[in-house]
């Protein structure tokens, strides 16, 4: 069978994606693609595709109309977006064209997929942007709570710096005076009144260095407070965005190095030792200089800490740092003989788990959170309760 | 054989049984399909409905070449997705173009062949 021009013509109609009709001027269809079938019926609730204007009014306006408005033969509606709705929710480029003074062609096409990637890259964006503003804001609250929380770690530092209150002293010292010089005392003023006016004395002596005692339990209780919304703001500044690591080639001996004569004074005031045992090699991993100094200051803190409870006052206190290369990591060990844990290991990188009496738990989490964002670990092990414990740092060596 | 309606029940059957001159007895349309989808008989009464000679659709593939305007999910899929099948709908065949409303009935089970019903809708 051969085939002819009008069955080329209506096999291209057929095989035409977007949906096609063409109408009268009343809105009958004459002629109508599969396409325009598939898309249609589902969209209709009938069977009968009889009348375009009927069917499409509902989603686009005066369809009618602005069909008898136009004409010339042309575009009438070009490539306007229609929504559907539910059901059967839809997005479609409409396009109608007059083609002559009697009929004209409707083209449907189903843009639903583009328009909800759209939608959805749309949505992506907003949502960065709010992530982006949010980091920003997270940022600038952390910078400024933690210029504040600096301030008043200051001042509160500023209640220790005086040992002695010059009251107490003045009158302990006024209240020694009075006892030895009793006798003279009684002679001028009669030995009821003598004695009275000393127990007034003694009494204010006494109250003032209670409130002192007070004042500077307040202040111990400050300064740990401080100390623990600064250890919050450092974890939360790891992960904010300008928290962001600012990685060089760094030698992990240098860093330990580092961090022990930043915590010269409180191993000297707590009459700690430092053991250093660094490797003949160099331990070269990449990373952020300052995140490593804090992390190797928070496993000493954590390893002199150790030795607070009063069963170690008498115990010579040492604290081993060593560096070296293992493997292909670089690693840096803490060792005190301390109070030493019985928990498992994970259990104390939680950030409300300590093993000490007074601290928080934020120190070794925060650790952790530091070795991990430079593609190490941090390990923590102890033979038992008494026995100390070792913290080991493990980063990728860089060459 | 005038007693088989559109609705006859067991239509399947009934049809399953009929040559080519016996279904074009029938006063509705009828493709039978292999399972491939190949038409292996068309009625008279289908042929008259689509203005489409019988020779134009044996041989020939019903939803690719000789009716695409059913090749989707409404129709052709449903013989892919219900190897028990007979179901009514109401639909709009585009025959050369035009409009046409129909109701169609689509009936197979395990080891028949495929059948497609056409009766043209009354306004």
């Amino acid at each position: 069978m051969s085939v002819t021009p009008d069955d080329e013509l209506l096999s291209f109609l057929y095989q035409i994606p977007d949906a096609v009709m063409r109408i009268a001027g009343d809105g009958e269809v004459q002629q109508i693609n599969p396409a325009a079938v598939s898309l249609l019926l589902p969209l209709a609730g009938t069977a009968r595709l009889d009348n375009a204007f009927d069917l499409l009014e509902q989603w686009v306006p005066d369809l009618r109309q602005r069909f008898a408005e136009s004409t010339q033969p042309g575009p009438v509606i070009a490539a306007e977006l229609v929504r559907t709705g539910s059901p059967y929710d839809r997005t479609l480029s409409f396009t109608m064209s007059r083609l002559d003074s009697q009929f004209g062609v409707i083209s449907l096409h189903d843009v639903s997929e583009r328009e909800e990637l759209r939608r959805a890259v749309g949505r992506e964006r907003e949502d960065a942007a709010e992530a982006r503003g949010m980091a920003r804001n997270a940022a600038a609250v952390l910078h400024d709570v933690g210029n504040a929380t600096s301030a008043i770690g200051t001042t509160v530092s500023l209640l220790f710096s005086d040992a002695d209150w010059d009251e107490v002293r003045i009158l302990k010292r006024l209240a020694h005076w009075l006892d030895r010089e009793a006798e003279a005392l009684d002679q001028v003023m009669g030995q009821q009144r003598a004695e009275a006016f000393v127990s007034l004395l003694a009494q204010l002596r006494d109250s003032l260095a209670h409130r002192q005692d007070r004042v500077e339990e307040t202040a111990r209780s400050l300064a740990q407070g401080v100390s623990h919304i600064t250890d919050v703001l450092s974890i939360q500044r790891v992960s904010s965005a300008g928290g962001k690591l600012k990685s060089v080639e760094v030698d992990l001996r240098q860093v330990a190095r580092d961090a022990v004569s930043l915590q010269q004074a409180t191993l000297g005031k707590r009459q700690v030792e430092i053991e250093l045992r660094l490797g003949a090699e160099p331990a070269l991993v990449s990373g952020d200089v300052t995140r490593l100094i804090q992390l190797g200051v928070n496993l000493l803190r954590n390893a002199v800490e150790a030795y607070d409870e009063d069963r170690f006052a008498d115990v010579q206190r040492t604290v081993t740092v060593a560096v070296d290369r293992v493997g292909n990591d670089a690693c840096l060990q803490v060792t005190d003989r301390g109070c030493g844990f019985e928990r498992l290991a994970p259990e104390l990188f939680d950030e409300t788990v300590s093993t000490k009496g007074r601290a928080s738990g934020l120190g070794l989490a925060h650790c952790q959170q530091i070795a991990e964002s430079h593609y190490g670990s941090l390990e923590l092990v102890s033979p038992g309760t008494g026995l100390g414990a070792t913290a080991t740092l493990k980063i990728p060596l860089t060459r | 054989m005038n007693e088989i309606q559109f609705e006859t029940p067991d239509l399947l059957r009934h049809l399953e049984a009929m040559d080519e001159a016996e279904l074009d007895t029938l006063s509705f349309g009828v493709i039978r399909m292999d399972r491939g989808g190949i038409v292996t008989a068309y009625n008279s009464t289908e042929s008259q409905i689509a203005g489409l000679r019988r020779e134009q659709a044996l041989g020939k593939e019903f939803f690719i070449q000789v009716a695409p305007c059913a090749n989707n999910y409404m129709v052709a899929q449903r013989y892919l997705d219900a190897p028990e099948l007979d179901e009514f709908v109401d639909y709009v065949f585009t025959y050369i173009m035009r409009p046409t409303p129909v109701k169609l009935r689509l009936l197979q089970s395990a080891g028949s062949a495929r059948y497609l019903i056409v009766q043209l809708a009354t306004a």
